[in-house]
């Protein structure tokens, strides 16, 4: 039984230094793979480029006897076809390129105490999955992704601030603008508090070491083996009782476009409730380790490249609360933790570089570098507060999640 | 050697500089998960990365077909005629070289048989499996064997391999309900040096089992040891990246703050980036537009000396090219990166310079740091030092301080030197991740570093 996948990138990147277009980039990239399943084993062949599925097919034979065991049902009948490539809604190349040199001339002239740099890029992506003759799977989608870092002329930092962008949709270098204009504001007052003892409020939690360590720790594997943090607490309470946690990888409106996963399973609801109202519900399985531990594969088999084997690995996140609350008179939000680390008793300690003073549910200004720390059951736990109806812009997948961590300047 | 040396040749398009980077890969992954081989895999990889220079600006694209080079650059030259023109005022300063430095052609690990890396893996299993406490354990190895040629319009010719083989050990320790989690890692550049290590690896699982047991540090200042890889990833984070000249294109202060000539250091710190290091991690002859790579004192006896160029950045500012244009792979644009990047060492024993250290915390591994104008490690091993030995293991989350004054608060360089050759990580700047690098040092005294 022979698996192709493939994934084709065309993407035009536009690179920008010191609020200028630097460089421009086209590119259309074809990735491939073939996994074999032959008795007992599967194997994997992939490359990168023009060779197509007939030469991996008569190269995948030679990986066979180091593949790995299998010993699980392969998909049947799956066939999916999502299409989220709208023509009117997308670029072309020069309409992409305008969007860039507009973008840059309107940051030019709103900020000009500012520098901006980094990339703004285009794509176009599809990715096939197909068993011959038993499944077939595919999804075609546009992203839109702006992640400009920023500078004040006058800062001794590599960069200040940076605000992430993404969307699926066409919009105008103004709409980019009114969301970024907040943060800059922000950047440009820089302040020290007194007491640092306020809620935090995380703008993607999802991305945070700490959502890392969960996500970790719910892979059904890790959890039989006794290296999860919530060893023997699946069906009981984890965490504060008004906190529930999905896995999701289908949310079109949020950039999440995929109903299947890496070894062609969809699942009935797009989305897993791991945590509900603060009992651990659901851990993860791909389709090897469900058949090891008599579960059912929950849609997490992912690969982590094209050329790799499926593995257990989370979707995002999405944190939600029945009831949202009101939001904090004051409230640090951490923007770039980098580093950090997460034990397995769940203690953490987070240097944040860039975070921002939340005050009356408006950003107000820029914080020095802080340190967080605590614990997952804690801060998620007793701690938690909830989240509100605020998000740190338009295209979050999450809103605001506030808790309270120790809080330390360490510059 | 391979199929890109193959007959083609780059001319300039209407006048403008055209450069050509041919990449050919291959690449090996084993697993080894509890003690079972959960896959291996060998991947071949090629691409082809071509800019033209026109209109003050770069206009790039990559593709897999050598026969369209010409199209494709064509169609670069089409695009740029999209592009608002500005006047031209930078020129590229970069001489032809031709050059063929390939020699890894027989010694690298993908002419090795899969079966051959496996063994060898076995080995190294067979000494996991004595240690109890090892509860879960995942041995990753990968080799990669690349081949590059890099021709422009100016007549650069420029062909050479590289070679990077290693695993990494990544492992959850448990006893008596306390569990520590970390990873041990060997790399080299040929399949031969990664054998017999076994001893070392023993050594290092003994270790592990003090940190199940080990209390977190009491939060505070502590006049601090990094250890040779500590030292290495305090410069390539904090020091390292603040160097790229990139980031300050266009910004007074960056570039007042990197004054060449000022003094920033102890007179006994000198920090070098050099690609030209055979058997490193970094090792490169040339950066990827043909540049060769300098030996760059990015600091010299404690002065600032010089900062860290692609053609462009060199030329916007007015300086020499360093030979540091260099990108992950034929997908990608060169951009301002490191290389090998190291502290050069000093002359004191280590047990001098701990003798006098009444309480301090000594560094001994890191997972991974950041910097901006402050940096952070995040350590994996460390110790508290007392009454000037080295004492009981402890638990630290970070490692914080501002870089320059860090770089003044070294008090004590020792003579001893290691350059680390991870195979498995590498350095992520923008999205260009995994970039292999080779860091290190000598073991460091830091006056005062905030200890979390």
């Amino acid at each position: 039984m022979i698996e192709q996948y493939q994934k084709t990138v065309q993407e035009t990147v536009i690179e920008i230094k010191n609020s200028e277009i630097y460089s421009i980039k086209k590119n259309e990239i074809v990735r491939r793979a073939v996994r074999l399943f032959h008795k007992d084993k599967i194997a994997i062949v992939a490359s990168k480029g023009n060779v197509g599925f007939s030469s991996l097919i008569k190269e995948v034979d030679n990986n066979i006897r180091y593949g790995q065991n299998y010993d699980y049902p392969l998909p049947t009948n799956a066939i999916k076809h999502d299409s989220f490539i709208r023509k009117k809604q997308i670029f072309t190349e020069k309409e992409f390129i305008r969007f860039g040199e507009k973008l840059m001339e309107c940051l030019r002239k709103k900020f000009p105490d500012f520098i901006f740099m980094n990339k703004i890029r285009f794509a176009l992506v599809e990715k096939k999955i197909a068993f011959v003759n038993m499944t077939d799977l595919s999804v075609n989608y546009p992203l839109v992704d702006i992640t400009l870092l920023f500078k004040r002329k006058n800062s001794k930092n590599i960069f200040d601030g940076v605000f992430p962008y993404l969307s699926s949709n066409m919009f105008s270098p103004e709409e980019y603008i009114e969301e970024m204009e907040k943060i800059v504001r922000a950047v440009d007052n820089p302040i020290k508090l007194r007491n640092y003892n306020i809620p935090v409020a995380f703008p993607s939690f999802d991305q945070t070491i700490i959502a890392g360590k969960i996500k970790e720790s719910i892979i059904g594997d890790n959890y039989q083996k006794g290296t999860s943090l919530f060893n023997n607490l699946l069906g009981k309470k984890v965490f504060n009782e008004k906190l529930t946690i999905h896995d999701i990888s289908y949310l079109p409106e949020k950039n999440l476009f995929y109903a299947f996963d890496d070894e062609s399973f969809i699942r009935k609801e797009p989305a897993l409730e791991i945590v509900g109202n603060g009992i651990l519900n659901n851990l993860i399985y791909d389709r090897r380790t469900a058949a090891m531990y008599e579960k059912t594969p929950t849609g997490n088999g992912l690969k982590p490249d094209y050329n790799k084997f499926p593995q257990t690995m989370a979707n995002s996140f999405i944190f939600s609360d029945d009831e949202k609350i009101e939001t904090p008179g004051k409230a640090i939000i951490p923007v770039i933790m980098g580093g950090g680390s997460v034990d397995d008793g769940g203690n953490f300690a987070i240097p944040v570089q860039f975070s921002l003073l939340m005050e009356n549910g408006e950003i107000k200004a820029m914080l020095p570098q802080l340190l967080l720390s605590g614990n997952i059951f804690k801060m998620l736990g007793e701690n938690y507060m909830g989240t509100d109806n605020k998000y740190f812009s338009k295209m979050s997948l999450n809103p605001y999640l506030y808790t309270r961590v120790n809080v330390k300047r360490i510059y | 050697m391979n199929r890109y040396t193959g007959d083609f040749k780059v001319y300039p398009i209407n006048n403008h500089f055209v450069d050509v980077r041919c990449e050919e890969e291959y690449l090996t992954e084993i697993n080894i998960k509890d003690g079972k081989i959960k896959y291996a895999t060998e991947t071949p990889s090629s691409g082809i990365f071509i800019r033209i220079f026109k209109n003050n600006k770069w206009f790039m694209t990559s593709t897999t077909d050598e026969k369209n080079i010409k199209n494709k650059i064509k169609g670069l030259d089409e695009l740029a005629d999209n592009v608002a023109h500005e006047k031209s005022g930078l020129k590229l300063n970069i001489d032809p070289i031709q050059d063929n430095l390939i020699k890894y052609e027989h010694l690298n690990p993908s002419k090795r048989k899969i079966k051959d890396k496996i063994e060898i893996l076995r080995e190294y299993d067979e000494v996991i499996k004595k240690f109890k406490y090892i509860r879960s354990y995942q041995l990753v190895y990968n080799d990669k064997y690349l081949v590059k040629r890099i021709k422009n319009s100016l007549g650069t010719d420029i062909a050479y391999d590289k070679s990077i083989c290693g695993f990494t050990l990544y492992f959850t320790a448990a006893e008596g309900g306390n569990m520590f989690s970390g990873s041990i890692s060997i790399g080299n550049n040929t399949l031969d040096h990664l054998m017999n290590k076994e001893e070392a690896l023993k050594e290092r699982l003994k270790e592990v089992k003090g940190f199940l047991k080990a209390k977190h540090v009491k939060e505070g200042s502590y006049t601090t040891v990094l250890s040779e890889s500590a030292t290495g990833v305090f410069v390539h984070e904090s020091f390292g990246h603040k160097s790229e000249a990139d980031f300050m294109i266009g910004d007074k202060s960056s570039q007042n703050e990197w004054a060449i000539g000022e003094k920033v250091a102890n007179e006994k710190v000198s920090i070098i980036d050099y690609g030209g290091l055979p058997a490193s991690c970094g090792y490169i002859p040339y950066d990827d537009e043909g540049v060769p790579s300098y030996k760059t004192y990015l600091v010299k006896d404690g002065v600032l000396s010089s900062r860290l160029h692609t053609l462009t950045t060199a030329s916007l500012m007015g300086e020499r090219p360093t030979g540091n244009g260099r990108s992950v792979d034929a997908e990608h644009e060169p951009i301002v990166r490191m290389t090998n990047t190291y502290m050069k060492r000093g002359d004191i024993p280590f047990e001098d310079m701990i003798s006098d250290i009444k309480l301090g915390v000594y560094i001994k591994t890191v997972h991974s740091g950041f910097g901006m104008s402050t940096f952070t490690l995040t350590p994996g091993l460390s110790y508290m030092i007392r009454k000037g030995k080295i004492a009981e293991p402890v638990i630290v989350s970070a490692v914080a301080g501002s870089i320059f004054e860090t770089l003044e608060s070294i008090e004590a360089v020792s003579n001893d030197f290691k350059l680390i050759f991870n195979a498995q990580g590498g350095c992520s700047k923008l999205n260009q991740t995994k970039l292999p690098v080779g860091f290190g040092g000598p073991k460091i005294r830091i006056k005062s570093l905030e200890i979390s």
